[in-house]
């Protein structure tokens, strides 16, 4: 290329793009991190298209074929890498499943729980006042929930209701995330309001107002995009830590419902004869210590390569 | 009344100071403290103070960026704080403000052609490509190209982006601008192309402005009249050659013999003021610049003088300064 080239392209990088790539760089520097986004990777790509290529259905229970250790063919000829459960169901099939609604959980929580406290905290950032000190109290008082007892209150009170136009093997997973984002939103809330209290001072705020662009655009245009940084960051913790909570609950029996399969349920089922059969708690320990460590990872190196400066 | 196109009228803003664990007032920053002043059309008034002394605070509570404390301010013969949101809205096209510092006046996150075509939007003013169309018209005109519409703020160096923000004032086609310190932040060798600019626009589009800065030299050039505040009032108000050549606050004085002359034989003794200004929040009762006056009497600890029209259309505010 030429010099004159060189300085057309240079000219027609947009902060964006420039600014994705240095992010980008920092990231990959942060070996944890890059290993963690590769491990997220592969495991997403695996439960989202593995179960297409297992011969077996995650409900598929096969008689006198119970607890298979790995590597076996039960009597009707079917091979199971990994095995079977205590019903005769083949382990890797389920772990797949399993692991499309762990992970779902923990995305759909950090979504939610993202748009909502973002949303809390930069309208209450923004105005200020009145609403912002109800706002404030609103997540006190979230915060002051013991959230463990609400959850099992909640998670009985809900386990049996029936959601319209959600089939019936999903609702447990719908409260939960629900449950979960409801009081996990506070995070976000604070954060963002904290960036929207600066920004509002602004001058560029000052400026869309002198203009007369509404408060609504100035919020949505303005201060959430400059709030994203570090929102990014957060969401990706959210979602290790909705995983680690799905499974606490699973624990205790009060997180998503059998028949349908996560990896905090399959671990707690897996328990009542744990010593006999290790492998069966062994393999989706593993993966949930596993995705939620590469969130952590994965979110802590995106939080360093977006600002070295910011610590959250 | 009827030619001026801004009146300001016994304008105050004070600023809580809150404090102890209730979050009560606990005092206030007397930042705008009863200020008057006309500005007739076409013309600009140049609004001169050290730091901190209320010059941004007046502009901002002119245009409603911040609520007034008390006063009134008529702006087309228009009572601006008795309008309604969509009133105000409206009025906002015909008033707008350029910032001082280009870094924070625009949005890092925006390409700085969405930034200039906010007011549009907002307004509804043209489809998104006639809105384009002005933002490139707009550009060329502040001495800009057409194509920096799809670049962001980092790209570009101060004294553009100053241009930036000049353009996004001007699509609304306004008739008064507030510039607050436009040029303060720039290079000495740019701010005389930006002033040229704001000169040259005025003249085009029959603007007028409000020009803030914390020099006379800068003003100097571009003003028709120009109001000297110090402490969060307003101490001289005079049409430009009237301050320059006879000033009569000791304020003012003070601040125009600190400008260095370029004849040696017009040499202006130099006042050195003593002292630090004021706090804003706990000012001094009497003339507020007593504390610092090189003339000041027993009678300026006590009585705050009355800005007044000492000389016909020079208005003062100082005990010693008779009303011819
Ligand atoms: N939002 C605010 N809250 C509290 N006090 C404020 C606020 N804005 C300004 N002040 C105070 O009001 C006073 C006047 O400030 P203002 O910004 O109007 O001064 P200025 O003349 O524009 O100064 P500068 O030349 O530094 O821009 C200062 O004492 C300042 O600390
Ligand atoms: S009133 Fe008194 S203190 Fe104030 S400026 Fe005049 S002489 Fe100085
Ligand atoms: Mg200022």
């Amino acid at each position: 290329m030429t010099v004159a080239e060189l300085q057309a392209e240079a000219l027609l990088t947009t902060e964006e793009e420039s600014q994705f790539v240095v992010i980008w760089r920092r990231f990959i520097r942060h070996r944890m991190a890059l290993l963690g986004l590769i491990t997220i990777s592969i495991l997403l790509l695996c439960v989202i298209i593995g179960p297409v290529f297992m011969p077996y259905d995650y409900t598929d229970q096969v008689k006198g074929a119970q607890r298979l250790g790995p590597f076996s063919t039960d009597h009707l000829g079917g091979y199971h890498v990994l095995g079977t459960d205590e019903l005769g169901r083949d382990l890797l099939t389920r772990l797949l499943y399993a692991g499309r609604i762990s992970l779902a959980v923990g995305f759909a929580v950090s979504f939610l729980e993202t748009i909502l406290g973002m949303t809390v905290g930069a309208v209450s950032g923004y105005y200020g006042g009145w609403t912002d000190t109800i706002a404030m109290r609103i997540v006190d008082l979230v915060l002051t929930i013991p959230s463990l007892p609400l959850l099992l209150v909640m998670s009985i009170i809900l386990r049996n209701v029936e959601i319209p136009g959600i089939p019936r093997e999903w609702t447990s997973v719908v409260v939960i995330v629900v449950i979960l984002a409801g009081l996990q939103w506070t995070g976000p809330a604070r954060l963002v309001r904290g960036m929207v209290l600066s920004l509002r001072e602004q001058e560029f705020a000052e400026a869309s107002k002198a203009l007369g662009v509404s408060d609504t655009s100035i919020i949505f245009r303005h201060m959430i995009p400059n709030s994203m940084a570090p929102i990014i960051v957060s969401s990706t913790l959210a979602v290790g830590g909705a995983i680690i909570v799905e499974s606490v609950l699973s624990f205790l029996g009060f997180g998503v419902q059998l028949p349908t399969p996560t990896w905090g349920n399959m671990l707690s089922n897996a328990r009542t004869d744990m010593l006999m059969y290790p492998l069966l708690a062994l393999y989706p320990g593993v993966l949930i210590f596993l995705a939620v460590l590469s969130f952590n990872f994965a979110g802590d190196g995106l939080r360093d390569a977006i600002d070295p400066r910011l610590k959250m | 009344m009827k030619n001026d196109l801004l009146v300001v009228e016994n304008l105050v803003k004070y600023f809580p100071i809150r404090g102890g664990i209730l979050q009560r007032v606990q005092n206030w920053v007397r930042a705008v403290d009863n200020v008057s002043f006309t500005i007739k059309k076409g013309e600009t008034l140049g609004l001169v103070g050290e730091s901190g002394c209320g010059k941004s605070t007046t502009g901002r509570t002119i245009l409603r960026l911040t609520p007034q404390t008390s006063g009134k301010v008529w702006f087309d013969n228009k009572d601006l704080f008795s309008l309604g949101s969509s009133e105000m809205k409206k009025i906002r096209r015909d008033l707008q403000i350029i910032f001082q510092d280009p870094y924070s006046s625009l949005d890092p996150r925006m390409i700085v052609g969405e930034s200039i075509s906010e007011g549009l939007r907002a307004h509804g003013i043209g489809t998104p490509q006639e809105r384009r169309q002005i933002v490139a018209e707009t550009l060329v005109r502040v001495g800009l190209r057409a194509e920096h519409a799809r670049r962001y703020p980092h790209e570009f160096s101060g004294g553009q982006r100053q241009r930036i923000g000049i353009a996004r004032a001007l699509t609304m086609k306004p008739k008064l601008i507030i510039a607050d310190e436009p040029v303060s932040a720039l290079d000495v060798s740019i701010q005389s192309t930006v002033l040229n600019l704001l000169d040259e626009l005025q003249e085009e589009m029959g603007l007028t402005y409000v020009f803030i800065a914390h020099d006379l030299s800068v003003v100097e050039h571009i003003s028709d009249r120009i109001g000297v505040m110090y402490l969060g009032k307003i101490v001289e108000l005079a049409p430009r050659d009237d301050l320059f050549n006879d000033p009569q606050h000791p304020y003012t004085q003070a601040l125009l013999s600190s400008i260095p002359i370029p004849n040696p034989h017009k040499r202006r003794k130099r006042i050195i003021l003593e002292g630090d200004v004021p706090s804003a929040s706990n000012p001094p009762p009497g003339c507020r610049f007593h504390t610092r006056c090189p003339v000041a009497v027993d009678r300026c600890r006590i009585d705050m003088p009355d800005f007044e029209e000492k000389i016909a259309g020079h208005f003062t505010a100082c005990h010693l300064v008779e009303k011819i």
